[in-house]
């Protein structure tokens, strides 16, 4: 009878102790996690920020961590990790009371924290107008903040910074973005795509400053100025959404193996020590595509791993292939969805990347209120193989949903166009923009 | 209604820029119009022969594919790559960035029996309703 210890409750934590307890009805299992409730879910924080989900405590979730004969330690920090002896050292965030857990198998789940860029001044200003975007907490202050006040800048243009942005937007802050890169979603989006985006949010009259950077920030007791470019910004609120960092230290300091990624993991989720495995935001993954380590924090993913180091753990056999990115932000009404490659990294990747894009409508032009939706498949000029999507507009996450299943089974442009779409009038059109877009990326290379 | 008055014209919606011995050939503004977002352009070969009238090129939108007729006939010299990547230039700029193909003229004298401005005009109103 395995005794499995989890360290953290997050997406990644969450799936493993489902995935143990569903393997061993008789396994032994104990969480430790630092928060005072059970779940919380963080990709929900931008949109509670401006309302759409109710209270923010409906970002907390209760798990029936009795029903399921977990033990679960709250406010517990886990400290250290003795691989020799196979206990990890924990102490309670209420009594500073110390304690060790013995573990047959160890799953690390710890997640990773918000980048705080260093810039002058604003690690004192953290708390007092300057927020990072992680915890329910976090989602209240920003919240009130938001209600009070008129100007609002926010750092990084990925989906934190944008979601949050267009949170503020809505509820009636004067909101600018600065982004480092030359675009918005730079990891995710080309050029040609981040425009339609751009363009969104000038229409949303959210001031994007791209290529730009903060390097300070003032105020005597809160956030009164930003420094961008050289120029003074006056705000009142400031966001952090400049990404995240693995919590993979108590790892390393264990003398476990950590890359720039991130605790270095085989396809059975295992570390460098046979007993213990690593999910999540804190752990490596492996780039399907690339064929390499590569780091990619969803949930999605952290999911999937926890679900596979949870039933591994309690003594299944199973494996995770690796990942290929696929995300969807939803920007005010705009929906963002990418995954695999985009151009230039599938250059860089020494690919010959061909494209089919084209802007569609979401309904047949005879049937009201079609959306407009642009879609943009990638492949490789010498294999066929498809390599990446991106879209924008309604309907992009189904259809980049498609994409994904066509790269990570490793389809041919001729396949993916073979693939069968379902249709109705209010729903999408008889021949869908995404075949469109495939057969125009065919007949390039014809 | 735009076209240039230094252009000259077919009836099937074709313009010409006479270089010399050469032609530019490309579409008008009308066609763009009529045909929408151009997602597609088949393009001739370099040094295929165009006959007067006859199709030459295809400029494909979501709904439509349009052929596009060799206003004088010729040897292709040249054809627009920038077109492969980005075809919509025919819809944003028909006359500039949106030309499709060059041609040497077999008859240079042929391209003054083509329409001019005005003619051009007034046969795209007359079929336009």
């Amino acid at each position: 009878m395995a005794k499995i210890v989890i360290v953290g409750l997050g997406a990644g934590g969450f799936a493993a102790l489902l995935a143990a307890r569903k393997t061993d009805r008789n396994a032994e299992i104990v969480v430790i996690d630092r928060k005072d409730y059970d779940l919380m879910h963080p990709c929900g924080i931008p949109y509670a920020v401006e309302g759409a989900i109710g209270s923010i405590d409906n970002l907390k979730h209760d798990l029936n961590m009795k029903a399921m004969r977990v033990a679960h330690y709250k406010n517990y920090i886990a400290d250290s990790i003795n691989l020799a002896e196979k206990t990890v050292r924990a102490h309670s965030a209420f009594s500073g009371d110390e304690e060790f857990f013995a573990y047959d198998k160890l799953i690390i789940s710890t997640g990773s924290t918000p980048l705080v860029p260093p810039v002058e001044g604003l690690e004192g200003l953290l708390g007092k107008g300057a927020f990072t975007v992680a915890t329910p907490e976090d989602a209240s202050r920003l919240r009130a903040a938001a209600r009070a006040t008129g100007k609002a800048l926010v750092i990084g243009a990925g989906a934190i910074g944008l979601e949050t942005a267009s949170a503020l937007s809505d509820m009636g802050c004067e909101v600018v973005v600065v982004e480092m890169l030359g675009g918005v979603f730079p990891r995710a989006l080309d050029p040609d795509m981040a425009a339609i985006l751009q363009q969104y949010l000038e229409e949303k009259k959210i001031s994007l400053r791209l290529g730009s950077s903060v390097q300070a920030v003032r105020g005597s007791s809160q956030v009164e100025e930003a420094v961008v470019d050289g120029e003074a910004v006056p705000c009142s609120i400031l966001v952090v959404g400049a990404g995240v960092r693995p919590n993979s230290s108590i790892a390393a300091d264990a003398g476990l193996n950590v890359s720039r990624f991130g605790i270095v993991t085989n396809e059975k989720m295992l570390s460098s020590d046979s007993s213990v495995y690593a999910v999540g935001d804190c752990a490596e993954s492996f780039d399907l595509i690339r064929k390499k380590p590569c780091w990619m924090p969803l949930s999605t993913i952290a999911y999937r791993q926890g679900t596979i180091a949870g039933a591994n753990a309690a003594g299944a056999d199973e494996s995770f292939k690796g990942v290929v990115g696929a995300f969807v932000s939803k920007v005010g009404e705009m929906e963002i969805a990418a995954v695999g490659l985009t151009s230039q990294a599938a250059v860089d990747a020494g690919f010959d990347p061909v494209f089919g894009k084209l802007k569609d409508l979401t309904r047949p032009d005879w049937y009201p209120n079609g959306r407009e939706i642009t879609i943009k498949v990638i492949a490789d000029k010498s294999t066929r193989k498809i390599l990446g999507a991106q879209a924008a507009g309604s309907g992009a996450a189904w259809r980049v949903n498609v994409v994904s299943a066509a790269i990570s089974s490793g389809m041919t442009l001729e396949q993916l166009s073979d693939v069968e779409l379902a249709y109705c009038p209010p729903v999408s059109q008889t021949y869908d923009c995404l075949s469109k877009a495939v057969d125009l990326a065919i007949r390039k290379i014809k | 209604m735009n076209a240039p008055d230094e252009l000259k014209y077919s009836k099937d919606h074709e313009w010409v820029k006479v270089e010399g011995g050469s032609a530019v050939v490309g579409i008008t503004d009308f066609a763009q119009q009529q045909l929408t977002d151009v997602v597609f352009v088949e393009m001739p070969e370099v040094g295929a022969a165009a006959e007067a009238g006859k199709p030459i090129a295809a400029v494909e939108s979501v709904k439509a594919v349009s052929d596009v007729y060799a206003p004088v006939s010729g040897e292709i010299i040249e054809v627009n790559d920038a077109l492969r990547d980005a075809p919509e230039l025919i819809n944003t700029d028909p006359y500039g960035e949106g030309w499709i193909f060059k041609l040497k003229m077999s008859d240079p004298s042929a391209a003054a029996a083509l329409m001019n401005a005005e003619q051009y005009k007034e046969h795209a109103a007359s079929e336009s309703h």
